[in-house]
């Protein structure tokens, strides 16, 4: 526990996101404007007290876009990565608990849908499903699952022939009863860092999704859409796609830091590395 | 290890079956009728006899297998179908705009190499110093950054304001000027993955008996580096090179889009568009087939590299 506290990717991931769930669960308090609200009067203008990030091309405020935003990212982050741990967890179990037949069937599954580059997938999945922000989630899920299930199918098969889950069983316990005490527990440490990790890079793909308009549809205020309205003013407003852009990085910087600060404190083999 | 690479072929085959099926699946994902939703103008709805004749003429009209089996039975004679939009060949087309994206790769593996492979070697050299840290958030941030506004920023700085290149296109068959920023955004985003691999096996080779030899010899730093501990240390590197073609063709239909590059990523996109079945279908498949034939040929070539792990594979 102290190495957590002591780690300060760990830190200052923390206390982003933090921050950020502060930020979308308060939005409507902290917001200077309705987020969709336009005022055409005051399109395209420049950072000024009265729109602290400026305004876009139909006068709508950026700050308010971005704060609103917040909550977009986030859930589809944890949504996204929740659902893929749940499928994979379930089906990689199965895989890897009962062996045989059945594991083949599903890692065969699993091998075909990674073996295409995942943002060309993603991309068709929520093509062909048509563009909204569910159908964009679905396509995530369908893409991501797979290095879930991939690992807790591993983890399970190096455990499930030790000798603390043999006695186990010797003593009469059950799958389930073997699974949920013994086996799972095992495999979450690598499964937290994987899902961390996963919640940035998920929010960065939708970003990209709903920025080439595969995603959250107008006047939804989403991060990729917002710079993507940006694209036509580059000239003359920059700062409509500086500002989106800044809170896509800082959200997944701050899960990539958390995530990479827990895996020095939770992988032992890295640990030792740190302590030479 | 003919037998080994005959094997790994034969445990392709099942893929290759299951990602054909999933190529050909997206149209069934499509709510609704394709013909309709094609054929149906800005002006109201299709006039169903057109859409029954487009339906025939594409064999919409069959069952599922059916289709199914008519289309991998041309995809196994290198036919892909045709556009809905130009008529012209999937197959010229994906073809095409592939060699469009190699070119954009291979520049942007240029980059990241010569990126990471220094940068890499300083921070295993300087470990657990404050270049190492650096080097760490570096690339921390590098993963970190979208892709899309990164090439925003190129644009804005070195197109808008230095006015150096062009905001976007092709040129003249993809010229150095306009391959430039496209290559750049692409390359540094898969330097950072690149640089932290490149430090652990170096740090790793650092470690071992035969430096300490190198170094106990009298040889020079730059010899013990350079020669000794490289060597060795590249061998993941090789790896990293299968995975940098996946995250280099990840990147390619954000970046292709924004520089405006003719390539399959953005011939996936605008089909997408378009609603241009055939050609989403042939691209998906043909970037897959692409991908796991990198991964195929990493793998054997570093089986090779490192024989250890053909006996741990349990042959």
């Amino acid at each position: 526990m102290r190495q957590v506290i002591r780690n300060p990717g760990i830190l200052f991931g923390t206390a982003v996101i933090v921050f950020l769930i502060f930020v979308a669960v308060f939005a409507g308090f902290i917001a200077p404007h309705d987020p969709t609200e336009t005022h055409l009067k005051d399109r395209l203008s420049s950072p000024s007290s009265e729109y602290p990030l400026g305004t876009d091309h139909l006068g709508r405020c950026i700050l308010s876009r971005i704060i609103y935003g917040t909550r977009i990212s986030l859930s589809v982050g944890v949504l996204v990565i929740g659902a893929s741990l749940l499928l994979g967890l379930l089906l990689g179990t199965i895989a890897g608990y009962y062996g045989g037949i059945i594991d083949d069937l599903i890692m065969r599954i699993v091998d075909g849908f990674l073996a295409f580059p995942s943002m060309f997938l993603a991309l068709a999945i929520a093509g062909a499903l048509g563009p909204s922000l569910t159908n964009l989630m679905i396509a995530l899920i369908v893409v991501e699952w797979t290095s879930y299930a991939r690992v807790v199918r591993g983890s399970i098969l190096s455990i499930k022939d030790q000798m603390f889950v043999e006695a186990a069983r010797g003593l009469g316990a059950g799958d389930i009863y073997l699974l949920t005490r013994h086996v799972l527990p095992n495999t979450l440490s690598p499964l937290i860092v994987m899902a961390t990790l996963g919640v940035g890079y998920i929010i960065l793909t939708a970003a990209g999704l709903s920025f080439l308009g595969l995603g959250v549809q107008p006047p939804t205020p989403e991060w990729g859409a917002m710079l993507n309205d940006g694209r036509l003013f580059m000239r003359s407003a920059p700062h409509i796609m500086i500002f989106p852009g800044l809170a896509i990085m800082i959200t997944v910087l701050a899960f990539n830091f958390l995530g990479d600060g827990l895996r020095d404190v939770m992988d032992p083999r890295l640990k030792q590395e740190v302590i030479e | 290890m003919l037998w080994y690479i005959l094997r790994r072929v034969l445990l392709l085959l099942p893929t290759l079956f299951l990602v054909s099926i999933i190529s050909f699946s997206l149209i069934y994902i499509t709510p609704g009728d394709p013909a309709e939703i094609l054929l149906t103008g800005p002006g109201g709805g299709a006039d169903p006899k057109a859409v029954e004749e487009f339906r025939v003429r594409m064999g919409l009209d069959q069952p599922f297998y059916i289709q199914y089996l008519r289309w991998l039975n041309d995809v196994l004679h290198g036919d892909l179908g045709y556009s809905y939009m130009t008529d012209q060949p999937v197959a010229d087309t994906v073809f095409g705009s592939f060699l469009s994206t190699l070119k954009l790769a291979a520049v942007s593996m240029v980059i990241a190499l010569l990126i990471a492979i220094p940068f890499g070697i300083l921070a295993a050299m300087k470990h657990n110093t404050i270049i190492d840290d650096l080097s760490r958030l570096t690339a921390l941030i590098g993963v970190s950054i979208p892709n899309f506004w990164q090439g925003f920023l190129l644009i804005l700085i070195f197109s808008i304001y230095l006015g150096w290149f062009p905001v976007a296109g092709y040129g003249d068959g993809g010229d150095l000027k306009h391959i430039i920023l496209p290559a750049v955004t692409l390359g540094t985003s898969s330097a950072a993955v690149t640089m932290r691999l490149m430090r652990s096996s170096m740090f790793e080779a650092l470690e071992q008996d035969y430096i300490i030899t190198a170094r106990a010899k009298g040889l020079h730093e730059r010899v013990v580096i350079g020669k000794h501990a490289l060597k060795n240390a590249l061998i993941p590197v090789v790896t990293m090179i299968g995975l940098n073609a996946g995250f280099l063709l990840n990147g390619s239909p954000i970046i292709e889009v924004i520089f405006a590059w003719p390539g399959i990523g953005r011939l996936v996109v605008s089909s997408i568009y378009q609603r241009d079945y055939p050609m989403i279908q042939g691209s998906i498949l043909f970037v897959a087939i692409i991908f796991l034939t990198v991964n195929f040929i990493v793998d054997i070539l570093y089986t090779y590299i490192n024989p250890r792990i053909r006996y741990e594979a349990g042959d």
